[in-house]
């Protein structure tokens, strides 16, 4: 039976432990910036009754439109600025609106291209895109990925093709012969392991609490853009299915570039991720049904302390084992992605037919 | 708030919002109610900056201490709610805790049904890790309350705590790195 002591030194760590996972989401800051910004309001309009300080009321709410104020063609321009000369924080309800606008022009149908490029420490561990084309229910992922040089093996680029056309997944992929030809996966259990990443889901970056300013203007395409960048990026979470958004991975900066319907054409972000290898790591091993925790270390010099370690973990059947590959010193690693995105179709329709002569063949999932 | 105070006030609710929601989340049990609260907490340090800045977390956690009081109030002059189960517990932490652990009884669950008195004591203890005297200046009780609501709740307390004991002892824990 537990001590008194005992068990507030467990409910301790228990509350810690189960907490640790909480982290506020967007929408609490953002909603915190709201409700500040609708009471800073309220404290205005009762200042119209003195007509200086409604004069500096009034011109504090001025935020500048998207887009306004330059004339079309006339190549970059500087950002609209406040009379501090520092470019304004668009309002929430611009940035949603710039989110809703986006939405709505993808709703049905669209073509966009997520291209990457990931390095740790500032090497190149791959790079690649995938072209994605929807279209209602029919998806269509063309998926190129460049893998560097390593180990021996030469750098070299794998394609693939992923379709969805009316709930049925075909793919475009090397069958055992090493032939590169279409696929029909007849398993009507679906293809849990087959995702073509929606897009749009990418909107949600729009999030007000990331405090985005108008950074300039460029053309492409004939379409003249308006630059916003998030000055408070660390508040986005990077969405799951992008290019190194591992747990603990942060957005470390975005920008995205808005046409005069507010609506997104070009996304560009980065998704930085510092990591920590320790020379000494736990493995959790299960053996006949058994869980043991393994304590892992590069040498015999780590064994006083991997002992040390095991006597305190010795609840959990820890056990001691030298792995010489792994490093003996502690690594640190910053892993960027930089993803750039482009997004068109607005408005065509984008067919996405089933492929001729698809091989049929059931898959395992 | 001027410009500078402005900047500090966002600085922290940077820095600390996350430790706070989870002293929010510990204190009432349900993330949304959790979020609101520290909204609302972090509304009314935002208006009094001038006097919470030397020590902004203390201020925020004595708003947060109050607003739950007040809440607790609140729940008794009307008809309870019966919280759905999925949405109980912190996401991530959910899924991690189910997936790892299997169905092990989660302490932040039995806090739930602590009167409220005794959670609170048991969250600024052991979460906050406030001391018996300060924990008694903040809930404006006397140390001699703090210490029996701290033995009452640790009574209540000790079949999950065995549980969760029992559960480690078979081996079922998160995923380690040792540092």
């Amino acid at each position: 039976m537990l001590t008194e002591d005992q068990l507030a030194d467990q409910l301790r760590t228990q509350l810690h432990r189960e907490l640790a996972a909480v982290e506020p989401g967007p929408d609490l800051l953002a909603g915190l910036n709201r409700r500040r910004a609708r009471r800073a309001l309220a404290t205005r309009v009762s200042l119209v009754a003195a007509p200086v300080a409604a004069a500096a009321a009034a011109a504090a709410l001025i935020v500048p439109g998207i887009g306004g104020g330059v004339a079309p063609g006339t190549g970059p321009a500087s950002p609209p600025a406040t009379g501090t000369g520092k470019p304004a924080v668009l309002t929430a309800a611009k940035v949603e609106q710039v989110a809703s606008q986006s939405r709505r022009a993808m709703a049905r149908s669209g073509k966009v291209t997520v291209s990457y490029r990931m390095t740790d420490n500032g090497a190149l561990t791959g790079s690649g895109s995938d072209r994605i084309t929807f279209a209602g229910h029919n998806w269509n992922d063309v998926i190129t990925q460049d893998v560097p040089a390593s180990r021996g093996v030469p750098a070299h680029t794998q394609t693939a093709i992923n379709r969805i056309v009316n709930g049925q997944l075909f793919l475009h992929i090397a069958g055992p012969d090493n032939r590169v030809r279409w696929y029909h996966d007849t398993n009507p259990a679906g293809h849990p392991s087959i995702k073509i990443p929606d897009p749009r889901t990418l909107f949600g970056l729009l999030n007000p609490s990331a405090k985005f300013q108008v950074t300039g203007h460029r053309q492409a395409g004939g379409t003249r853009l308006t630059g916003l960048r998030a000055t408070a990026s660390p508040q986005l979470r990077p969405l799951s299915w992008l290019p190194g958004a591992e747990p603990g991975a942060r957005v470390a900066s975005l920008t995205v570039w808005v046409d005069a319907h507010h609506v997104v054409h070009q996304m560009s972000l980065r998704i930085t991720h510092n990591r920590t290898v320790d020379p000494i790591y736990l493995q959790k091993v299960i053996k006949n049904g058994t869980e043991s925790i393994r304590i892992v270390i590069p040498s015999r010099a780590y064994l006083k302390e991997a002992r040390a370690m095991a006597r305190k973990m010795r609840h959990l059947h820890a056990t001691v084992s030298i792995d010489p590959s792994q490093s003996a010193t502690v690594r640190h690693h910053l892993e960027n992605s930089d993803v750039s995105v482009t997004f068109g179709g607005f408005g065509q329709t984008q067919v996405i037919p089933v492929p001729p002569n698809a091989v049929p063949e059931f898959s395992r999932g | 708030m001027g410009m500078n105070t402005g900047q500090e006030f966002d600085d922290f609710v940077r820095g600390r919002s996350a430790a706070l929601l989870r002293t929010a989340y510990a204190l009432t049990g349900d993330r949304g109610h959790a979020e609101d609260l520290l909204q609302t907490a972090l509304l009314r340090t935002a208006r009094r900056w001038t006097a919470a800045r030397d020590a902004p977390e203390a201020y925020v956690r004595q708003v947060l201490v109050n607003l739950c009081r007040d809440r607790v109030r609140w729940l008794q002059r009307r008809p309870r709610e019966a919280a759905l189960p999925d949405g109980a517990d912190p996401p991530g932490a959910a899924d991690e805790l189910a997936e790892q652990v299997g169905q092990r009884r989660s302490v932040i669950a039995a806090l739930r049904d602590l009167p409220a008195g005794q959670r609170q004591v048991v969250v600024l203890r052991f979460f906050e890790d406030l001391s018996v005297a300060d924990t008694a200046e903040l809930l404006g009780i006397s140390q001699g309350t703090v210490k029996s609501y701290t033995s009452r709740a640790l009574a209540s307390l000790r079949v999950t705590l065995n549980d969760i004991a029992a559960a480690g002892n078979r081996g079922a824990q998160e995923v380690f790195h040792a540092h």
